[in-house]
């Protein structure tokens, strides 16, 4: 009896994940395999006690949609004719299951170069030029897996693999063509990219939250390369057709929702900073390691065993941030500006961290923002007249989805009650430092 | 050179946001990303973002991130638009940033005139063969056509080259423009 060629896994969110041989050496090679230990939300599950799922899971669901995508855009009676012009790979039939194994490839090790507990200290601790995509740009192109790029029949180029799984944003100094941006568009895309479907989808059904959820099979099934709907640009993009119009409203909806709901929920963002803190102590001045094998051994295991083990030590570098992960004594949720305040002061969270560290010290407070890097919800939409229009003349709910923009101060839960006073006392004032209002 | 303050850097894109509007251009993201290149690359104005080959030509990740934060401060706004998607404009505290920076307003002005009024599909080619041309110097004039045509294969050899003339022109009238206003004048 021959070996089976191709293998199926369960999975929550896509029923079965389907891999061939080939797919399946890369899924059992070490990088890939470390991912099983690398959770998905970090310390979330503090927060949200399901969601202990891991990047290996999401890697292989991001590999799934990336190949159901491929399949949809590259069919003949789904290629726009403007487009055939301008992508040539759409016409050439020999090279079409060559980058359909490259983008499944790059979809499946799009994670691999995540640090335990994923973006946790990811910029202090990393030496400078160098982060998580960076890593997995080396790996992929590392002795491990480029022996089995070279052993498939055809060979891939692990630079090919390499800048689809990065992009275009991460490989510097490289051109890409077309439709290499296509590909890799097609993986990350900010309004379409299957990365953010996957982990929207996965992330809510862990979490055990609605808002991440969307009809993905209908969004799949209408998505196209189209001519940007820009002013005479030719150049192709992905969008999609009038029909799918509502799934990328939903998908687009749920990305809000989840980032303002789960991943800056107020008290996985202390966990965060508590961890960071942690980690700066554990590892001192050496930080992590960007060599693959130091890579290799390290996942949130080794240090979640120092961190139950640094909690009960008193003398222990990272001792206090680690008692405030383990025994839940972490930072409180002090101030939220109000859309109001953004409105009328220039910064009020550094007007209230100042005014909070200066009476109590910088070691008891914190001030977290993060604002939606990239908010585009504007993609071209196949109309039902043949025309290609952007989807905010289509839709009424895209151009007045917000901008995700969540900052808070959090306080040690020694000092909250006082140093709510005092913003209570001064409120105003307090805003209005460095305001130049 | 040194960059600018973040505060003042905001300050002049909300100033040449106000212009573009003026000016009856777009105003789109695409048009930001392109003049803002232009300021950069031409005239030396010290934004300080990378630039790569990407969408439409040279395209800022960290400018795509600074017009979000902007627009998440109020300082910069969105309205959609037909038939081509959404447009940029100030925000209310835009209004109120705009003097926080005195230099290079006649840069401004002439990035906001000249270039941002095109359409999309002549920004792509204008700032494709800028970014060639400052990436590569010493390429003659058919070399350089030739490149942009690899990199942008829907950007005919034959437009590429009426790009980079362009761009000559431009220089041009900027150093004319520029001789009686006060800012930087553009590079060679």
């Amino acid at each position: 009896m021959t070996s089976k060629q191709f293998h199926e896994i369960r999975d929550p969110i896509h029923d079965f994940v389907r891999l061939d041989s080939d797919e399946r050496r890369v899924l059992d090679s070490g990088p890939v395999q470390r991912l099983r230990h690398i959770h998905q939300l970090a310390m979330s599950y503090l927060v949200y006690p399901g969601a202990t799922h891991k990047r290996f899971e999401h890697s292989l669901g991001v590999m799934e949609l990336a190949g159901r995508v491929f399949d949809v855009v590259t069919s003949d009676h789904n290629i726009h004719s403007s487009v055939r012009a301008v992508v040539p790979e759409l016409v050439r039939n020999d090279s079409m299951n060559y980058w359909r194994k490259v983008l499944r490839m790059a979809a499946l090790c799009h994670d691999i170069g995540h640090l335990p507990f994923s973006h946790a200290a990811e910029k202090e601790l990393l030496p400078d030029g160098w982060d998580h995509e960076t890593i997995t740009a080396n790996l992929i192109q590392g002795d491990e897996l480029c022996e089995i790029w070279k052993s498939m029949r055809p060979p891939l180029n692990p630079d090919d693999v390499a800048k689809i799984s990065v992009g275009q944003e991460k490989i510097r100094n490289v051109s890409f063509t077309n439709w290499e941006a296509l590909l890799s568009e097609i993986i990350s895309g900010d309004a379409l990219g299957v990365d953010r479907m996957d982990y929207l989808l996965r992330d809510s059904h862990h979490a055990g939250v609605a808002y991440g959820k969307f009809d993905h099979h209908r969004l799949v099934d209408t998505m196209r390369i189209l001519p940007d709907a820009n002013e005479e640009s030719e150049e192709p993009t992905l969008g999609v057709e009038v029909g799918g119009i509502h799934s990328s409203e939903a998908l687009l909806l749920a990305r809000y929702f989840m980032f303002t709901q789960v991943y800056h929920h107020r008290v996985r963002v202390a966990y965060d900073f508590h961890l960071k803190q942690f980690l700066q102590a554990w590892l001192s001045d050496s930080g992590f390691s960007t060599d693959a094998d130091a890579h290799q051994k390290l996942t949130d295991n080794e240090v979640l065993v120092e961190l139950a083990r640094a909690s009960r030590d008193p003398s222990s570098p990272g001792r206090e941030a680690a008692d405030r992960i383990v025994n839940r004594k972490h930072f409180r949720r002090l101030y939220t500006p109000t859309r109001d305040d953004k409105a009328n002061y220039r910064d009020p969270l550094t007007a209230v961290y100042e005014a909070v560290a200066s009476e109590y010290g910088e070691d008891k407070v914190y001030r977290s923002e993060y604002t939606q890097s990239a908010p585009d919800s504007n993609f071209p939409v196949h109309d039902s007249e043949g025309s290609v229009v952007s989807s905010h003349e289509i839709s009424n709910v895209l151009p007045h989805i917000p901008i995700v923009d969540v900052g808070v101060i959090l306080v040690a839960p020694e000092i909250v009650e006082d140093a709510s006073k005092l913003l209570g006392r001064g409120r105003k004032a307090i805003l209005s430092r460095n305001s130049g209002e | 050179m040194e960059s600018m303050k973040e505060m003042e850097r905001r300050a002049l894109i909300c100033r040449l946001v106000k212009e573009m509007r003026q000016t009856d251009s777009w105003a789109a993201e695409t048009h930001i990303q392109k003049c803002v290149y232009f300021l950069q690359a031409m005239f030396e104005v010290p934004v300080g973002y990378e630039y790569i080959l990407y969408k439409h030509g040279p395209y800022s990740f960290d400018l795509q991130r600074e017009l979000a934060v902007m627009r998440a401060r109020f300082q910069l706004d969105v309205e959609p638009r037909y038939p081509y998607g959404p447009s940029f404009t100030l925000g209310i505290r835009g209004e109120l940033d705009l003097d926080l920076v005195t230099e290079y307003k006649s840069a401004v002005n002439f990035v906001a005139t000249e270039i941002s009024t095109r359409k999309v599909g002549g920004l792509e080619r204008l700032s494709t063969a800028l970014f060639v041309q400052v990436e590569n110097p010493d390429l003659k004039v058919w070399e350089a056509a030739k490149r942009i045509n690899e990199l942008k294969p829907h950007i005919s050899t034959t437009d590429a080259r009426e790009s980079i003339n362009e761009i000559r022109r431009l220089r041009e009238r900027a150093r004319e423009a520029l001789d009686v206003g006060q800012s930087r004048k553009p590079t060679k």
